[in-house]
């Protein structure tokens, strides 16, 4: 049960964005709770693994510790639309300490700020697309392709218009209905500004805080025997 | 006989006190099952006593400025949904009128509608279920199923009023060095990072002593962790559960047979008679009516039964 769970993690993972497209090809009726249901259970087996993964305290604390800087900074940051060091953030606990770490820094984040900005039925698809924010930085860092800050700033950029896309997606094929060309692009237009905003902002506080943070958290990590 | 948990339970607002003091598997069971039956009926019908039901107990909960507010700010995707994507679906058969080449479908215009009735109803159940399911009992219900992940989400929550503390501290010590005040705007926005940047060094190390600490205090000791359980499941919460699933159950039923025989395309079907939504409405409409009735005899939730 175990092994099949951590085999099924990325399968999961994969697989939500693909569900909602299938929905839309498929016209399924019921998109909104299938659609909302599929990235639950994406979100559970992640978590399960990671329980079952028995992370020591040392471990989890620095997730928590950059999931709550966050969560803080989304809202110190509020009062400029989208203006928000999240994505950068994931990307950095992704690289440092690791795809799953990164997924939690991004779920943690979107959970625990959504209990004062307001929950709804966006809490896990923002949960899930930070989270896969962090787990890809985690994964590209595995295979060194980080080493190019150019090719940092790029994931940066594109993660936060992909987030935005994404968080789209399922307002266009959960409640736009009948689909409509124009009525999707209407959606997607419409969020077109605060998109880029979040890219702008997601690769400021790269350009600011990944270089000194990451060296930071490497000195910790080594005095600390992580 | 009443159980001698019930007095010392803690209710946030004595208004909610009926829905409030429920156990709070109940209250998360509760709503999750009214949120999947508000998405899977779509149907007008159902689609409006959902909607009512969410903005009167989210007025009723946590004030009607705040459900407005709530809708007002989802206002835009809302209305795209309801009024703007039907004028460019040419679905249907009877036309109401032709907006420039293209002819605008009442079947559209009536989907549409009733898409944006479920966004709108979708949103509101969530803040309405805020005010009753607070972050503590979410935790209660899901933490000791997840304990690494309970522990990770409490942690956090409790993390963010620190680092705005911390944040304060650090800013008031970097001020007393009047000396080193910034010159110039770069400067400002320079010592920005910089009072970030201390704050997440002296977070992180003191995070890790914390570890430690926890540790030396036996965390993790035992193969299963056992926790103070603050909400109890008591004989009066057995009645609302089974209350609640009856009902649940019955809405479901004579949503699913509703729907079946409702469509909107070709043309829309005919109404079922009125009877037919009583289970659901009743279901809707719980939460509420169990909040007034107990606000109207004045006692507590035992009243209701």
């Amino acid at each position: 049960m175990k092994q099949l769970l951590k085999q099924l993690e990325i399968p999961a993972l994969v697989g939500v964005p693909v569900v909602l497209l299938l929905c839309a090809f498929f016209r399924v009726a019921q998109t909104a709770v299938l659609s909302l249901g599929i990235v639950l259970v994406a979100l559970l087996i992640f978590f399960v693994n990671y329980e079952t993964a028995k992370p020591a305290l040392r471990q989890i604390m620095p997730t928590v510790v950059l999931g709550a800087l966050a969560a803080a900074g989304r809202i110190l940051f509020a009062p400029i639309p989208n203006f928000k060091p999240v994505t950068a953030l994931c990307i950095l606990a992704g690289v440092v300490f690791g795809r799953r770490a990164g997924f939690m820094v991004g779920a943690l984040a979107a959970l625990v700020s959504n209990f004062f900005f307001g929950q709804g039925p966006w809490t896990p698809w923002q949960m899930y697309a930070w989270g896969m924010i962090g787990y890809g930085a985690g994964m590209l860092a595995e295979r060194g392709w980080f080493k190019h800050p150019v090719v940092l700033y790029g994931y940066g950029f594109l993660s936060a218009i992909a987030y935005g896309v994404l968080l789209n997606t399922w307002h266009v094929i959960g409640f736009v209905k009948p689909f409509t060309w124009q009525g999707a692009l209407l959606a997607y237009g419409a969020s077109l500004p605060f998109d880029a905003i979040h890219a702008v902002a997601t690769v400021a506080f790269l350009l600011v805080i990944f270089a000194p943070w990451r060296k930071k958290l490497e000195r910790i990590k080594k005095k600390y025997e992580l | 006989m009443i159980a001698l948990g019930e007095q010392t339970r803690e209710t946030q607002t004595s208004k909610l006190h009926a829905f409030d003091s429920l156990h709070p598997t109940i209250q998360l069971g509760c709503f999750a099952a009214i949120l999947i039956l508000t998405m899977v009926t779509i149907h007008p019908i159902f689609l409006a006593l959902s909607f009512v039901a969410a903005f009167s107990f989210c007025g009723f909960a946590r004030g009607w400025k705040t459900a407005l507010a709530t809708l007002a700010w989802q206002a835009p995707l809302v209305l795209l949904c309801a009024a703007i994507n039907p004028l460019f679906s040419s679905a249907g058969t009877t036309t109401l009128f032709h907006l420039g080449s293209k002819a605008v479908m009442a079947e559209s215009v009536v989907f549409g509608g009733c898409m944006g009735l479920m966004l709108a109803a979708v949103i509101l159940w969530f803040c309405a279920a805020s005010a009753v399911l607070t972050s503590d009992k979410v935790m209660a219900v899901l933490g000791s199923r997840l304990p690494s992940i309970g522990l990770m989400v409490s942690m956090t929550m409790r993390l963010v009023p620190q680092f705005v503390e911390r944040g304060r501290l650090i800013e008031g010590n970097l001020r007393a060095v009047s000396a080193a005040a910034p010159q110039n705007s770069q400067e400002v926005v320079g010592g920005r990072i910089r009072l970030v940047s201390t704050l997440m060094g002296w977070s992180m190390e003191d995070s890790l002593e914390r570890a430690d600490a926890m540790k030396a205090r036996g965390w993790g000791a035992t193969k299963t962790r056992t926790t103070y359980k603050r909400y109890q499941f008591r004989r009066f919460d057995a009645v609302a559960l089974a209350l609640c699933g009856v009902l649940g159950a019955l809405s479901a039923v004579s949503a699913w047979l509703v729907c079946s025989r409702w469509q909107f395309y070709p043309a829309l079907g005919s109404l079922a008679p009125w009877w037919a939504y009583l289970p659901f409405a009743l279901f809707m409409f719980l939460p509420l009516l169990a909040c007034i009735s107990e606000n109207v005899r004045g006692g507590n939730g035992r009243n209701l039964l």
